[in-house]
């Protein structure tokens, strides 16, 4: 007998029984009601009679009570004072209501004694393990390339908007398996952040995507498929090279690709540039500069040739865009700081210069305050050669432009990206930057279900007719916007055109200064270091992470910066090393 | 500590045993000796109780038997089964007498007809069933360990602690030297010290008997309460007046005086529970689930966030359900005096966010107990009766610098909050069900993570419909039969 018909049946039943001792009018309409009610809201296939009997005589009461209330206040009476109330008859009716509803539950039951099916959906039931049946080969296989910005905010967003259906499955290959908070880089480089604060596990930030680590090497949009590398785990300690080369392969098949592959540094053809630079994109590359440059110190200490004391102590970075200045005042910070610590070391010996070919700094800032800005950094010790850039470098110097040779055991490169290389090997349309060239809708045009997001995509804001700019807000919002076009695409729906508005700037320049542009409003100082902590706390993910960050810049307040070196050797060994 | 407490803790509906010839025979003989026992201890108790008790062994058994897996299960079945059969047979009578016309005056004395059927038949089959289930599936299977030494630990300091909440009532009522008047001394100290020796007692026995069942503080407070009511049946109304040399009595002035000791073992049994859960969970914590080996997809602190979330929603919609009996009855400048204002509208608020601070913790004390919709509603209702006696009866007085309302008349004028706290409990109860239940579809994709979950979750065939039962009738009849 179906749930529905037994309960309405058992509440007449019981209904009436109640009925015999209190008002039958209104028990004989609440019995089938509450027993429909009942019937609608049990799932458990394995509750037995007795289950039955006993919950449904512990509700009866207080439902009962309720439905009195109800009752009573349909009927527009104000609800009695406690001392009007009459317990006795209260008791009475508490008696019945329990009896019919020991009486319901049992009927209820015992009119469905379980058979062979529900009792196995019992057993699954009990054991968790009841789940949807559609065959895997059936579901949507949704493929996101890349796990920065982009690519996680598309990733959380296709699980927002699919929520649990197994209709669906998402898949991640990213050559690391965590998410790099890549603004607060510069604080690792600096030492007010632990490394691995900034980093989001992938694996613990989604709820239900599969995480392929590994590169991709081949894509043939034809057949939907994605060659994956994966480096093999050789068994050798680090520096087995030919082990090193060693790589599985793997194919990922998909029915929509996401391409959020983002940028890799751009040294303009010159070979030397990337041979002696420091690279300023991931997490080893902010350790490993953490690592040199207290090294450099170590060494300086005991350095007696001035010459060479000049080139430990001189760190040349070139850019002066966000990356750049965030990062030399980062590092000014840090070597200023701990100075202190190495007695052959003067203060005036330290030298932090920021290469541009532009004359002037920050040029995603306005004029003034990027001058202003300038001010600030100068004031803390940061010095700038503008109007030039890095020509060649060499072992232990770099050349500029403007004829000038700065001897430098660190050179750090953040004057220019460019997207992830694949793109190319993909044969995807591309434009004269060599991004993917995508439509309004972030899909690429003529590759079926093939879309593109972040800083691999040249995308064009579809309000103002302007390329978007390779920043991590809007790789953010082309994420989501991508990922909500996948979904309306695959529920059949138009897809929305990808607009947005910068919500404003905000650069950290040193200990506790910042300069911000929002909303047309310039500020900087103080406040503005403020609102950049609490923005980019905010935006970090993970409660966890939030957590580990806060406590670091706790800690930061209270005592030094750490002299640590987490890492024995560095990519760059210096060059009085090498002789 | 190798065993899996998750696993330990919660039985699936699969593991139910079935009951053998000789625990019926055994419950038989049990229910006769507790109907013999009965005729000696309780005046005026005639010998149609034989009859009755080795009926009522042999029916319990076959009803609630097969879920009596060890003693505290059978203890809350029984008890379960046994208020509900004083109920059914007094709801018989009454109508009975209704339909042949005579008089539906309900006579108090029914009382100690409940009183034996708890003292005299429930308990006593309940644990001897219990502990035959346990020893003959021990036999057939491996059996599930009770941890002794993490019972008696946990169990002594729930009771202690359990123990100090009552005594500051007995000591405003000057309770210390009716006790001392067990050992037949008059001094206020023998009788403080005998009661914390009761008090732990009980704990312990409290631990021995529901270490299986009551991990999180919902279930544990909701078992303490249950407990504590079946002590209060037992020690105040039966025990205590026998080892003082005296008959238990139960006409309407022994009832009405029972009122505040009634409420005293109610608090204690909150009390021990909640005690016990946080004891044993922090023992739990620290020996068990900081283990790599029991790492869970999530950290603890991450779902008891998520539980916080979940249940403060609906609480803010039952708070304001329960705000409207509150408007109706008049009630709301007296809790605004709780900050020192009187005005009705600030009575409002305060009370808003004295319900959604609560009903936060019920996310928390109630995760993963709620398996259906009426499970949800139950805990729920459970959880307002618990807080009806925590707040207005308890904390609510003692806040606004007042005596405990432990009395007949206390109960009966906030007898309408009740009626609140039920409303509040049940919508908040069912809307975190509802909101737990949407989860689940998550976790169901990942099969390794449904199965790390369903461990969790508390199975059918725990004795929590008894537990509801006896909890919500007895939180709600026995107060009206005092008062």
């Amino acid at each position: 007998m179906p749930s529905v018909i037994r309960g309405i049946f058992a509440g007449i039943v019981a209904g009436f029984v109640l009925g015999l001792g209190v008002r039958p009018l209104y028990m004989a309409l609440a019995g089938p009601m509450l027993g429909f009610g009942y019937a609608r809201c049990i799932h458990s296939p394995s509750l037995k009679p007795i289950d039955h009997a006993f919950t449904t005589a512990g509700l009866a009461l207080p439902v009962g009570f309720m439905v009195h209330l109800i009752v009573r206040t349909l009927g527009f009476h104000a609800l009695p004072q406690g001392n009007e109330l009459s317990l006795e008859p209260l008791l009475y009716s508490a008696l019945l209501w329990i009896a019919s509803g020991f009486l319901f539950g049992t009927l209820y039951s015992l009119l469905d004694w379980p058979g062979p099916e529900r009792q196995r959906q019992a057993v699954d039931h009990t054991r968790g393990t009841s789940r949807p049946t559609r065959q895997q080969d059936s579901r949507k296989r949704i493929v996101v390339l890349g796990g920065g910005f982009a690519g996680f905010n598309a990733i959380q967003t296709l699980e927002k908007c699919f929520g649990p259906d197994p209709g669906v499955q998402l898949t991640m290959v990213s050559n690391s398996n965590s998410m790099l908070f890549t603004p607060m880089l510069p604080e690792v480089a600096g030492g007010s952040v632990e490394p691995g604060h900034i980093s989001s596990p992938l694996r613990t930030s989604f709820r239900r995507t599969n995480l392929v680590q590994g590169s991709a090497k081949y894509l043939d949009t034809d057949t939907g498929k994605l060659l994956v590398e994966q480096p093999k785990i050789s068994g050798s300690k680090a520096g087995d090279r030919e082990q090193d080369q060693l790589f599985d392969q793997k194919s990922v098949p998909y029915d929509h690709l996401v391409l959020t592959l983002g940028s890799v540094p751009f040294y303009m053809g010159e070979d030397a540039l990337q041979k002696y630079s420091f690279d300023f994109k991931t997490l080893q590359d902010a350790m490993e500069l953490r690592n040199h440059s207290i090294q450099c110190l170590e060494r300086a200490d005991a350095e007696v040739n001035d010459e060479t004391r000049e080139s430990l102590l001189t760190f040349v970075i070139a850019g002066a865009g966000f990356a750049g200045a965030e990062l030399a005042g980062a590092m000014n910070d840090l070597l200023r700081g701990i100075k202190i610590y190495f007695p052959g070391l003067q203060d005036n010996q330290i030298r932090t210069v920021i290469v541009e070919a532009q004359d002037r700094i920050l040029p995603e800032l306005s004029e003034s305050l990027a001058q202003h800005s300038r001010e600030q950094m100068e004031k803390r010790g940061v010095s700038f050669k503008l109007g030039t850039y890095v020509e060649d470098a060499e072992p232990g110097a770099v050349h500029l432009s403007s004829g000038e040779t700065l001897r430098t055991q660190t050179f750090i490169w953040t004057a220019g990206n460019r997207p992830h290389p694949f793109v190319e090997f993909a044969n995807l349309p591309t434009n004269d930057r060599e991004a993917v060239q995508v439509d309004e809708s972030l899909s690429v045009p003529e590759r079926e279900n093939v879309w593109a997001a972040g800083d691999c995509a040249a995308v064009t804001d579809a309000k103002s007719g302007e390329p978007h700019p390779p920043t991590a807000q809007h790789a953010v919002r082309q994420g989501k916007t991508v990922a909500r076009n996948v979904h309306a695409s695959i529920q059949g729906r138009e897809p929305e055109s990808i607009t947005y508005e910068s919500q404003g700037q905000l650069c950290v320049i040193g200990y506790q200064t910042a300069s911000a542009e929002i909303g047309g409003w310039c500020f900087s100082g103080f406040f503005a270091w403020l609102l950049w902590r609490f923005i980019y706390l905010f935006k970090l993910p993970g409660a966890d992470r939030k957590i580990r960050v806060s406590f670091d810049w706790l800690t930061e307040l209270f005592f030094s910066r750490d002299l640590v070196q987490t890492l024995n050797g560095t990519k760059r060994e210096l060059e009085s090393h090498q002789r | 500590m190798s065993m899996d407490i998750a696993q330990q803790v919660l039985v699936s509906e699969t593991n139910l045993l079935p009951v053998s010839i000789r625990l019926y025979g055994i419950a038989a003989g049990v229910g006769v000796v507790g109907a013999v026992t009965a005729l000696f201890v309780f005046p005026e108790t005639s010998f149609i109780w034989l009859p009755l008790g080795l009926a009522y062994g042999l029916v319990s058994t076959g009803v609630v038997g097969s879920r009596s897996m060890d003693p505290g299960r059978g203890l809350i079945w029984n008890l379960g089964f046994g208020v509900l059969t004083w109920c059914l047979f007094l709801a018989t009578v009454r109508l009975l007498m209704q339909t042949i016309g005579w008089s539906t005056t309900l006579q108090i004395n029914y009382f100690r007809i409940l009183n034996v059927v708890l003292v005299c038949l429930a308990a006593p089959v309940g644990l001897s069933v219990g502990l035959g289930q346990l020893i003959e599936d021990s036999k057939q299977s491996e059996q599930e360990n009770l941890e002794w030494t993490r019972a008696i630990v946990v169990g002594l300091l729930s009771g202690l602690l359990g123990g100090w909440g009552f005594s500051v009532w007995m000591e405003q009522v000057g309770l210390f030297p009716l006790i001392a008047g067990i050992l037949g001394s008059e001094k206020a100290s023998v009788g403080f010290f005998l009661h914390f020796l009761i008090a732990m007692f009980v704990g312990v026995t409290f631990g021995i008997l529901f270490q299986r069942d009551v991990r999180r503080v919902g279930a544990s407070v909701s078992w303490g309460m249950a407990y504590g009511i079946f002590w209060w049946f037992l020690g105040a109304m039966t025990l205590f007046p026998l080892l003082r040399g005296e008959a238990p009595t139960f006409d309407s002035e022994a009832l009405s005086a029972g009122v505040g000791t009634f409420m005293g073992h109610v608090i204690y049994g909150i009390i021990l529970g909640f005690v016990h859960s946080t004891v044993d969970g922090s023992w739990r914590l620290l020996f068990h689930r900081s283990d790599p080996l029991n790492q869970e997809f999530s950290g603890p602190g991450v779902r008891s966030f998520i539980a916080l979330y979940r249940s403060w929603f609906p609480s803010l919609v039952g708070s304001l359900a329960f705000g409207y009996i509150m408007w109706q009855t008049g009630v709301l400048p007296r809790v605004a005096q709780l900050i020192g204002y009187s005005s009705p509208v600030i009575g409002f608020l305060v009370h808003m966010i004295i319900g959604s601070i609560i009903g936060m913790t019920y996310g928390i004390a109630f995760r993963y107990e709620s398996f259906d919709l009426a499970s949800g509603a139950s805990w729920g209702m459970v959880y307002g009766v618990i807080w009806w006696f925590l707040g207005p009866l308890t904390l609510f007085p003692y806040l606004l610098g007042e005596s405990l309302a432990w009395t007949a008349g206390a109960i009966k004028s906030s007898f309408l909050s009740l009626l609140g706290h039920l409303m509040y409990g049940v919508i908040t109860g069912i809307g975190f069900y509802f909101l737990e239940r949407e989860s689940q579809a998550w976790v169901d994709l990942d099969e390794r993570i449904a199965r790390h979950e369903a461990k969790h979750r508390r199975p059918v065939g725990t004795p929590a419909p008894a537990l509801w039962f006896f909890v919500l009738s007895m939180g709600m009849t026995l107060p009206i039969v005092l008062a």
